[in-house]
């Protein structure tokens, strides 16, 4: 009850994260590279980001935008991706750190949660086994470890925790599976939470109950939390400031009510009007022609240049920079902005 | 009365018996139709018996009891000559683009392999020319003919599939979650491919969904199906704007609103009552 009336008192996006906080976490210029058959190709770059504690970041983008990769390069989770720039940590470089290191932060202080809880978790270790590994591996006593692991499961809504905890993931349901992840993922109390796509496998009513549990506990614990996701429904109900990509790029980003009310980029525009809405009539949706760039065959300027409604010939050659606007919480990427409209 | 179905569902029930448990009733008295010329939305969870329903629409299934009326034909009677007729004017799209296309065939082969069984006395060019205007019809060019799926991208291939069913003139599609594997922009133009069929052909859809943005915005009607039971149904405009059952209620209230505003005044409102 207690919690249910500080959501009440806080809703998302009113509540103003103080700015003279330090980031959790700034990651700066970051470039990604992967080697393909063809040679090597740059899945993103010059992605520039920094979250504060307690705030929550929606990195929105459609397949192969680069949003996942970018989630993954933080975790340094694929070896086989070559990343440059600068990924900080609560003052700490993660690029370059030693395996070893690493292995100190992920899972503790920042920790992950993936689209898919069956192949995220392991089917032949118990529930239980599973949300105490974190604290296991940190050298917690099997009691205490078993202890908290039970806590974490309570606060995510899984009745009966204590027994259930005996179960394995396949005597679960998708939505309990996805609140057993989440416990993994929570249970040492990271400072950061990514969370990968974590409703968009989930029905409707079990992804309301699983979003309203994230927005519960990183309200009570001050945790910060990058969302991955293409649903532009889920982002408007849980994020405080939302960054686009496309095609490897971040080409817009603002605080949510302003990227909603007053997108800048055509891109952002042409998706809010592609979104069919469950609250008004029908309407023919605007469909943006066409299909993303994939990142190999980017032009040298704007890589949504070929989809634009206001292109001229220089998009197509002359690289746009995501620039902060007069109001400078907001930052787009693009030679001819939306002007606000007047409504 | 005004126009007549092309499809009924009356009555179907269906139970699955698994050993050492009590039969799981899928589809409990199911109704639903479908009238000629409309969309028709189909919505609920996973587990909801969805894709019961579809496989014994299709005939994949047989219901334990009720009947499947297409056409005026009552299919649970009807003679090889019948199902012949049916498996020519029903034509289903798959919710993956992905796996729903053989990945060794042409788009040509794909899209024409309805018209080599069913017409075995069509001449070839008069096959190309059909598959051309197929493919022409979902935004695809006759060009992309001697390609093969993997050089397309998850909403082209939705439109081959598209074409894949209308080649053969169906009067009803069968839809099962078709755009809910597709990116937003991409959604939009499958979406409003459907929108135009309907208007310029009268053909008659069957679109099952979870999603129910996508069903208001596109189906004429709706029926909502709760394990197994159809607990309300009616015209798109009455049932999203005046729910009856709590079930619907509960679904609308569950899905996102892409509008801060709005999202905020909802998570208030849930919260006091």
């Amino acid at each position: 009850m207690m919690t249910e009336a500080r959501t009440a008192a806080l809703p998302s996006g009113e509540r103003s994260p103080a700015t003279e906080v330090a980031p959790i976490l700034e990651v700066r210029d970051l470039a990604i590279d992967t080697g393909t058959s063809r040679g090597p190709m740059r899945l993103v770059e010059n992605v520039n980001l920094s979250i504060r504690p307690g705030e929550r970041l929606a990195l929105v983008g459609e397949s192969g935008s680069g949003k996942s990769v970018t989630a993954r390069a933080i975790m340094q989770l694929d070896p086989s991706m070559r990343l440059t720039g600068s990924v900080r940590f609560a003052g700490t470089e993660l690029l370059g750190l030693p395996e070893r290191s690493l292995r100190s932060y992920r899972g503790s202080r920042l920790s992950m949660v993936f689209q898919d809880p069956l192949r995220s978790l392991n089917p032949t270790m118990t529930i239980g086994e599973q949300v105490a590994e974190p604290l296991r591996i940190r050298g917690v006593s099997r009691r205490e470890a078993w202890r908290r692991a039970q806590a974490t499961l309570d606060q995510l809504g899984v009745a009966n925790a204590g027994h259930r905890m005996r179960s394995y993931p396949f005597e679960f349901s998708g939505g309990m599976r996805q609140r057993v992840a989440l416990a993994i993922a929570l249970v040492a109390e990271p400072a950061l939470l990514i969370a990968d796509e974590p409703t968009t496998a989930l029905d409707t009513r079990v992804q309301d109950r699983v979003l309203k549990l994230m927005d519960t506990i990183a309200l009570e614990r001050g945790l910060a939390v990058i969302l991955i996701t293409h649903d532009l429904g889920v982002v408007a109900g849980f994020a405080d400031r939302v960054a686009v990509m496309y095609s490897g790029r971040l080409i817009e980003e603002a605080p949510v009510d302003d990227l909603y009310r007053a997108p800048k980029h055509p891109y952002t525009r042409g998706l809010l009007d592609a979104v069919p809405r469950l609250d008004t009539d029908a309407r023919t949706l605007a469909a943006m022609p066409g299909t993303p760039v994939s990142p190999d065959a980017r032009p040298p300027g704007c890589a949504f240049a070929d989809r634009c409604p206001v292109r001229v010939d220089d998009c197509l050659s002359v690289r746009p920079v995501l620039l902060p606007m007069a109001d400078a919480a907001h930052a787009v990427a693009c030679h001819f902005p939306i002007e606000r409209e007047s409504k | 009365m005004n126009t007549p179905d092309i499809l009924t569902v009356r009555s179907i029930t269906k139970t699955f018996a698994s050993r050492g448990r009590p039969a799981a009733k899928a589809l409990d008295a199911v109704n639903l139709s479908v009238s000629e010329g409309s969309i028709a939305g189909l919505v609920g969870e996973s587990g909801s018996g969805k894709s019961t329903l579809i496989r014994c629409i299709m005939g994949l299934e047989r219901p334990d009891t009720g009947t499947i009326i297409f056409d005026g034909t009552d299919m649970s009677v009807a003679g090889r000559e019948e199902w012949r007729k049916f498996r020519q004017q029903v034509q289903l799209v798959f919710q993956d683009p992905f796996s729903s296309l053989d990945p060794r065939m042409t788009v040509e082969s794909t899209v024409g392999e309805g018209l080599v069984i069913h017409k075995k006395s069509m001449v070839k060019n008069h096959r190309r020319e059909l598959v051309a205007t197929a493919l022409e019809s979902v935004g695809l060019s006759a060009s992309d003919m001697n390609r093969y799926p993997r050089s397309f991208s998850g909403g082209q291939r939705q439109r081959i599939a598209i074409a894949r069913a209308i080649v053969m003139r169906p009067r009803l599609l069968v839809c099962d979650e078709p755009v809910s594997a597709l990116d937003v922009s991409v959604q939009a133009q499958v979406i409003n491919l459907l929108k135009s069929m309907q208007a310029e052909s009268n053909i008659s859809i069957l679109f099952i969904a979870h999603d129910l943005a996508v069903v208001r915005h596109l189906c004429d009607s709706v029926s909502v199906l709760e394990h197994g039971k159809i607990v309300e149904s009616g015209r798109s405009t009455e049932i999203f704007g005046n729910p009856q059952a709590d079930y619907t209620r509960s679904l609308i209230a569950a899905s996102p609103i892409p509008d801060p505003a709005v999202q905020r005044e909802k998570s208030r409102s849930s919260l006091a009552q």
